[in-house]
């Protein structure tokens, strides 16, 4: 089997379509939305086309989940024990475990949504992010960054569901919140541990998960704000083992992120 | 065949081609009952892409009597889902199934039913699940548990909801008043604490 599995190699069916990142960014209807008052992004159920909303949103959490699943996977596989403690391999299979349940929760909850296995495009910048060669990079790319958005969009799909009297959005979503938070505190406490007396590595693998953070603010796609459909879980984030300070530093990123990208996207118009 | 014209003419901002989306509404508006000397107007707001998806079907008076029927509709309802800015076919003419449907609603039995700007979501969804039921009895090929989420959504989750839903679907004649009954019906079952009312909103801040 091969180790460090590249993203172009992930198994997927004929109902699957895969597209990058730049085609979102670089869509040159971004600049005329700009241009116009939108009103509140957050995902709510008054807002116009919530439905489309809610199920576009839903279906990015199912490849997603597929793709924590693999990664997960992949840190089970990818380093011996000299590499990692076989206790944090044993934590990895029982993320595997959450996230194989996640993907069937998925399914079902696409089927209650009227929506169809693929039936949006998938990218896998999710995996990418769970494919670096220090296993500590993974722990903060992966656990703390990526299972932390896992955290904030959980939970705001189930106050989507509890807002839109949606019993069955709301109960599964919920369920699935409990697990991410197991998935973060995983990560935050085994790099403690694993980067004890090595501060230089705990460090760089901090600054990864600075660099997942901002990548997945996805131009403002977290945050605290109106314009953000996606707001941070303050509180299941504490739970899961962060900091007041490393919350402050995440809306920062996601600011930064969005202004960012509206430059990027203006840069491109203008050219 | 119905006259339709199409604006913008050309899309610059997706890759939609107007003469391919004035064939398939005549096809389509043929096939759902429009009658054929019924002017048909529909204006393409491209820049508005999935999921922010909204349209308006109405009716204006015209001189000679028939009526010409107007739809504003974003971009999003003919966008492919796994390709950004390209234009999907199948779904297309589904959404324009229901949408003609619905305008042939307005020619016919419909004609005391509030504009689209004035409908609350409920009854929007509730009349989407109507045309959506008789297009699926016509042979296109609608999505039932899509069409099921967006009026469980709007009208409550609950069996009493569910028996209006499939009373609605199942109807292969309706008017106006059945349509509003039907939604006075939900809304007394509904037992969420802030059921949707705010009239417009399919598309009230999306439209421009």
């Amino acid at each position: 089997m091969k180790k460090m599995f590249p993203a172009e190699e992930l198994a997927r069916d004929s109902r699957f379509v895969r597209n990058k990142i730049e085609d979102a960014v670089f869509d040159p209807r971004n600049q005329a939305l700009g241009k116009r008052d939108m009103g509140s992004a957050k995902l709510d159920p008054n807002r116009p086309a919530a439905a489309e909303r809610a199920r576009a949103l839903m279906h990015g959490i199912f490849t997603g989940e597929i793709q924590a699943l693999e990664g997960a996977g992949r840190t089970t596989f990818d380093f011996d024990e000299t590499e990692v403690p076989l206790k944090l391999k044993l934590d990895m299979a029982r993320q595997c475990w959450d996230e194989s349940r996640h993907c069937e929760i998925s399914v079902k909850l696409g089927d209650w949504m009227g929506s169809e296995i693929g039936e949006f495009a998938e990218q896998t910048f999710l995996y990418q992010a769970a494919c670096a060669e220090d296993p500590v990079l993974r722990l903060t790319g992966v656990n703390r960054a990526l299972e932390g958005l896992a955290i904030d969009v959980f939970n705001t799909m189930k106050e989507f569901g509890e807002l839109s009297g949606d019993p069955v959005l709301a109960f599964c979503e919920d369920w699935m919140l409990a697990d991410e938070v197991t998935h973060v505190k995983m990560g935050s406490d085994w790099l403690r541990r694993l980067t004890a007396d090595d501060p230089e590595r705990r460090e760089r693998a901090l600054e990864f998960q600075r660099t997942v953070d901002k990548l997945f603010s996805l131009g403002g796609f977290r945050g605290e704000n109106e314009d953000n459909p996606i707001h941070l879980a303050r509180r299941f984030r504490e739970l899961a083992g962060f900091t007041d300070d490393e919350l402050e530093e995440l809306v920062k990123v996601s600011e930064e992120s969005k202004a960012e990208a509206e430059a990027m996207s203006a840069a491109v118009q203008d050219a | 065949m119905a006259k339709v014209s199409v604006t913008p003419d050309p899309f610059v901002l997706v890759n939609y081609d107007s003469g391919v989306l004035a064939s398939l509404i005549e096809k389509v508006a043929s096939r759902v009952g429009v009658p054929d000397d019924v002017e048909i107007a529909i204006e393409v707001d491209e820049a508005l892409p999935r999921p922010l998806i909204a349209s308006y079907v109405d009716v204006d008076a015209t001189s000679g009597g028939q009526g010409r029927v107007s739809i504003w509709c974003s971009g999003g309802n003919f966008e492919h889902p796994q390709y950004p800015r390209r234009f999907d076919d199948a779904g297309a003419e589904v959404k324009l199934a229901v949408d003609l449907t619905r305008a042939a609603d307005r020619l016919g039995g419909f004609a005391d039913a509030p504009p689209d700007s004035e409908l609350s979501e409920r009854q929007r969804e509730a009349w989407d699940t109507s045309a959506a039921g008789r297009v699926a009895r016509l042979g296109y090929a609608v999505r039932e548990p899509l069409v099921r989420y967006h009026f469980r959504l709007s009208n409550g989750f609950g069996d009493a909801v569910d028996a209006v839903y499939e009373r609605l679907w199942g109807a292969d004649t309706i008017t106006w008043a059945d349509l509003d009954a039907a939604c006075t019906e939900t809304a007394a079952a509904d037992a969420r604490p802030t059921p949707k009312t705010r009239p417009g909103a399919q598309g009230a801040s999306l439209r421009r």
